[in-house]
């Protein structure tokens, strides 16, 4: 063989094993130095084609190069692989026991009866109702008097109704809004409102009775409104809150501001019908009163009993949330227990 | 009211069992609470004589008896009652008979005699009366060998109804239910036998006259006088009809009124005749004053708006409600006068229910007895004493009419077409009238598609068109009507800014770590004295409730904040003294005059333990009026002394919007305050009104694109006295720097060492950015203003 000649086979396999031999970054790093470097030994080899006689260079050059491109090639597959070796090491290094509790923000939770106020509002709203609004300081006229609850009947006794002025008392339910929403929109129509809020009785508290609760009343007047569309209305609302399933049955009742009115029951939410603790056995729990607005309402609100009619609906927010949530006892809502509040 | 079955169905049928009639009657607006079975499990109690009656041996109390039970045979049981005697007919409950509650009888030895089952007191059979009288002694319409379960009703179920004033009036009476049960079959009413009237010729009667002197509140006055009661007492199966719609068997006399006000609904009041005096019956109103001695012994002290009975010197009765002890009915009361009458239904009410004393009769004259049953009933009272007490005589002492009795019940019209536009369903005039006629209305055309209805007298409450409406719809069946949604145009539009404004605000208090309360607007004087509020502080200024139940409900609320801090007393005390609630909610302004309160919705936050305090509490009402559009406008003022006394003096401040608008405060709570609240650590507070924060809120945010040129950071800080407030800093640094400074930080306030006494170093981070890229002498000018403005304006010393 010619002395001059280079042994460019014998040099890549020697970088291979190099490079295969180096086990760090930094070892991968010093061979490539090593090798590839500016005075590396490919780059000193390649200076020795300089000396090969003038018909062998260019073969020898291109060999050189060739062999320069592919320990290069090495390097850097070597080095993704040790780098990825690093990675995967570090990860398994960070593993954590991933059944640690998680680190939890601070975050108040919303009151039980405003989440139930909330739904029933939204629910009343997608059936275009809008909400209406009343002060709860109220004139007995508006409380009584305007809803046909005249002087001397039972529930105007005074021993259920909080007093603040003479005429002037703590309204004992939402219906005066009926009035107030009447008597602003008169002579126009529709009237569609529902009214959340506030209402006072003269009571005792305890588990199932509260001087302070929550109703939610709504009130339809337009031309030919019946009680079909009491019924219909009513019970979309019902399929609405508890279910597409749920099923709702008006009985006769009594309210001086409604006639004819009713009671409404739904299908009970904890059993489907089939009877229950919940619901006593029967399959139905009442949820709310009802009646078509008694043509003094109406006169009332403005409007002539001839030309419109409507229907209004009642009930108990608290009774909503209770059923909803299973509380049983009244007094939690008032309460502001956080071992209460932080569970909804 | 209760109704016993067997009762009900003496005068209508039912094809069902009690529970489908309850069902039935609720769904026509009856309701029916409770289905009871006061005698459920009895089966194969028949009477019995006792032929013999024989000691056993050994024991001194125990006896055999040898009975008799006709065609059920004969038999020998062992009893300890104290009153066997041979020939009387006695309940026998042989073995394989079970009592009421299901015990069943079995033979059994006593000391060595057989007892074939055993022979029962009263109370063993379900009848009322004690066990301690000993055997029951059947009378004499009952032989031996008849079943007792049927001929006493034992097994009866009792309909507990639970009626609404409506119904009421027409209700409270076996009648009237049964008036329901045949509107609904269609099935025939069988009434009570009519009465024949008093006939009996009686010279020497005390009473001479009835006399109303009350007329707009007594419409009639039926006196009977009833002379030689016999001594009966009311059949064991009336007793029991008694006691299972709620009322105790008495005597002949008292159980003959009660029996016939359930029968039919009016109420009876039977007096001693020897105790009435001066000749004269009547109702007057009281003398404001005068006291009474009602059969329940209680004093009663009566106004001159009740109604009495009287005679020629004194009261004998609260008329409608109870009657007096004076002249009540004994055992050995032979001379009686009987009382049915007709009384306003809102003076019966009204004195029932301002005695606190709702009886059977004064629930009944409160709702409107039936005008036509007056009459009707007293001659039925009378007929029944002396059937049941075993003779007498009655004659009428007077029948008294008013202008206040009911005249003739109301012709009402009834048009076809109002029917179906309120029930939604197509029915003719004709059905309707099938309906109303069905209910005791008399019906006639009136025209094409319209009704003349005769009321009956019995419906007191119908007056109106719209009270036959009712009528027809609950006949119909409200279940029979169809679902159907309403069509027409929605709802006017509805937009209330300052609920938006609480539920916004809301929203942020639960992301920063706040619950929501709902505490009471009620409060007790007290509340004031916990707040530190002197006398005459404008804050004690509240609505006052006049009738309140407790100490608790004297007062309607000003603010929001002592609620929660009551809130987070309750919950220190139940070991969660970490807690930060939230409200939003209504507090009462009164109006000073005539007019209502005014009723503005605040938002309030308190927080209590780690880490509550102004600047807290602060940060979030600067969230929460940003969140509402008051961006750089608000500002902080200093409480005047005893303006907010519940809070600490040196950590509080009025929230002031533009213009000077007090929107609220915000503060630590005063230890004393906290310390009356039961918070034992640190306590802060913050409370807003949201209608001038949601009336000063701008039509909506608009975005605003960032600058992309580069920001420039230069730090500052410098040395100032401790009493300069940083956001007169910030102000003065604001004004100096221009449009180029677009942000102020503040991140370091260092006292003590190295600054000198009374005195504060604040550092902050300046940012200067344009819409192009600023060169360093434009930042130089600028920042050298700011130092110059605070050296010069403020006295600054610049450490950097
Ligand atoms: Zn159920």
């Amino acid at each position: 063989m010619d002395p001059l000649a280079i042994d460019w086979a014998a040099l890549k396999d020697q970088a291979e094993s190099e490079l295969q031999a180096a086990s760090s970054l930094q070892g991968v790093e010093e061979a490539r130095v090593r090798w590839l470097g500016r005075s590396g030994r490919i780059a000193l080899a390649l200076r020795d084609v300089g000396r090969l006689p003038a018909a062998e260079r260019p073969a020898a050059g291109a060999q050189g190069n060739e062999v320069r491109a592919e320990v290069e090639a090495l390097v850097s597959e070597r080095l993704s692989r040790l780098e990825a070796e690093a990675l995967h090491a570090r990860l398994a290094a960070e593993t954590i026991d991933i059944t640690l509790p998680g680190q939890r923000p601070q975050v108040g939770h919303a009151h039980p009866l405003h989440q139930v106020w909330r739904d029933l509002v939204r629910i009343f709203g997608e059936l275009g109702f809008a909400v209406a609004d009343g002060p709860e300081v109220e004139t007995d006229w508006l409380n009584f008097g305007a809803l046909n609850i005249p002087e001397g009947h039972p529930t105007r006794d005074a021993q259920d109704s909080f007093y603040v002025a003479d005429g002037q008392l703590l309204r004992t339910q939402t219906s005066p809004v009926q009035i107030r929403a009447m008597q602003a929109l008169a002579p126009a129509l529709p009237v569609r409102v529902v009214a959340p809020g506030r209402v006072y009785r003269r009571d005792t508290t305890d588990a199932t009775h509260s001087a302070v609760f929550h109703q939610i009343e709504g009130l339809l007047v337009d031309r030919g409104i019946a009680m079909s569309h009491m019924k219909g209305v009513i019970a979309e609302f019902a399929r609405r809150l508890y279910g597409p399933e749920t099923k709702i049955r008006v009985r006769p009742s009594y309210f001086p501001f409604t006639e004819p009115s009713g009671e409404v029951d739904v299908t009970c939410v904890f059993c489907h019908g089939a009877g229950c603790r919940i619901c006593k056995g029967t399959g139905w729990i009442e949820i709310m009163g009802c009646g078509m607005v008694h043509p003094v309402v109406l006169k009332n609100g403005g409007y002539d009993p001839e030309e419109v009619s409507g229907f209004a609906w009642g009930m108990g927010i608290d009774r909503v949330a209770q059923l909803r949530y299973g509380i049983d006892d009244l007094r939690h809502f008032l309460q502001n227990d956080l071992r209460f509040l932080e569970q909804f | 009211m209760r109704v016993p079955l067997a009762w009900l169905l003496e005068m209508v049928d039912w094809p069902g069992d009690a529970a489908s009639l309850a069902e039935a009657l609720t769904g026509r607006g009856v309701a029916v609470e409770a289905v009871e079975r006061p005698g459920a499990g009895v089966v194969g109690i028949v009477a019995a004589r006792i032929t013999a009656v024989e000691p056993i041996a050994g024991s001194d109390h125990l006896k055999r008896c040898r009975l008799d039970a006709g065609p059920r045979g004969r038999a020998e049981v062992v009893s300890g009652a104290p009153n066997l005697a041979a020939g009387m007919v006695v309940p026998w409950a042989p073995p394989g008979a079970s009592l009421p509650g299901g015990r069943r009888l079995e033979a059994q030895e006593f000391r060595g005699a057989r007892s074939e089952g055993m022979a029962c007191s009263a109370d063993e059979i379900g009848l009322p009366g004690e066990h301690a009288d000993g055997l029951l002694a059947l009378p004499a319409d009952i032989g031996p060998g008849d079943d007792l379960v049927a001929a006493l009703e034992l097994d009866d179920p009792v309909l507990v109804l639970e009626l609404t004033p409506n119904y009421a009036a027409h209700c409270q009476s076996i009648l009237g239910v049964a008036r329901e049960v045949a509107a609904l079959t269609g099935g025939a009413l069988r009434l009570p036998p009519e009465p024949s009237p008093p006939n009996a010729d009686l010279d020497a009667t005390h009473v001479a006259s009835v006399r109303i002197s009350a007329p707009e509140l007594c419409g009639r006055f039926v006196a009977l006088q009833l002379a030689g009661v016999g001594t009966g007492p009311a059949p064991l199966r009336v007793q029991r009809r008694l006691a299972a719609s709620g009322v105790r068997p008495r005597n002949a006399i008292v159980d003959a009124t009660n029996y016939v006000m359930l029968e039919v609904g009016q109420p009876l009041h039977a007096y001693d005749l020897r105790d009435l005096r001066g000749g004269v019956i009547g109702a007057r109103r009281a003398a404001a004053g005068e006291v009474i001695v009602t059969l329940d012994g209680q004093r009663r002290t009566l106004r001159a708006d009740d109604l009495v009975i009287a005679d020629g010197e004194r009261a004998v009765g609260v008329a409608g409600v109870m009657g007096g002890e004076n002249t009540e009915v004994h055992d050995d009361t032979r001379e009686v006068l009987l009382e049915a009458a007709y009384f306003a239904p809102l003076g019966i009410a009204r004195t029932a229910r301002r005695l606190g004393l709702s009886t059977a009769a004064s629930a009944r004259f409160a709702r409107g007895v039936d005008p036509a049953r007056v009459r009707w009933a007293a001659d039925r009272c009378a007929e029944l004493i002396a059937r049941w007490g075993g003779g007498g005589v009655s004659a009428e002492a007077g029948d008294a009419v008013t202008d206040s009795f009911p005249a003739a019940p109301p012709v009402v019209r009834l048009r076809g077409a109002h029917v179906r536009s309120l029930i939604g369903v197509k029915l003719t005039a004709a059905e309707c009238g099938s309906y109303l006629t069905g209910l005791g209305f008399r019906v006639s055309a009136d025209g094409v598609d319209r009704l003349r209805v005769l009321v009956p007298s019995w419906r007191g409450d119908v007056a109106e068109e719209i009270d036959l409406v009712e009528e027809v719809a609950r006949a119909y069946g409200y279940d029979r009507i169809p679902e159907v949604l309403p069509g027409g145009a929605p709802g006017a539009p509805y937009r209330d800014p300052v609920a938006e404004a609480g539920e916004a605000a809301g929203a942020i208090a639960r992301a920063a770590g706040y619950s929501e309360a709902v505490t009471s607007p009620l409060h007790a004087v007290g509340e004031w004295g916990r707040l530190r509020l002197p006398a005459g502080h404008d804050l004690r200024r509240a609505v006052q409730i006049q009738n309140p139940m407790t100490e608790d409900q004297r007062a309607l609320r000003r603010m929001l904040v002592p609620g929660l801090l009551d809130a987070l007393g309750y919950n220190a005390r139940h070991r969660r003294v970490d807690a930060a609630l939230y409200e939003v909610g209504r507090v009462f302004q009164p109006s000073g005059g005539e007019a209502l309160p005014d009723e503005p919705r605040h938002f309030a936050l308190a927080a209590a333990g780690t880490g509550a305090g102004y600047l807290a509490v602060k940060g979030v009402v600067e969230e929460v009026l940003e969140r509402l559009g008051w961006v750089g406008e608000v500002g902080w003022e200093r409480p005047a002394a005893g303006e907010l006394p519940f809070l600490h003096p040196g950590r509080s401040a009025w929230v002031v919007g533009a213009g000077g608008t007090r929107l609220g405060w915000i503060g630590e709570v005063h230890p004393e305050t906290a310390a009356a609240y039961g918070l034992v650590g640190a306590a802060a507070a913050a409370e807003v009104d949201l209608g001038p924060v949601a009336a000063g809120r701008p039509a909506g945010v608009r975005f605003a694109p960032w600058l992309r040129s580069p920001a420039v950071r230069r730090d500052l800080a410098i040395v100032l006295p401790e009493d300069v407030p940083a956001g007169e800093v910030a102000v003065v640094m604001r004004a100096a720097g221009g449009e180029l400074l677009r942000d102020v930080r503040l991140f370091d306030v260092y006292m003590g060492e190295g600054i000198g006494a009374g005195r504060r170093s604040l550092a902050y981070t300046l940012v200067y950015q344009a819409d192009r890229t600023l060169t360093d002498a434009e930042v130089d000018a600028a920042h050298d203003g700011v130092r110059r403005a605070l050296a010069e304006r403020l006295g600054a010393q610049l450490r950097s």
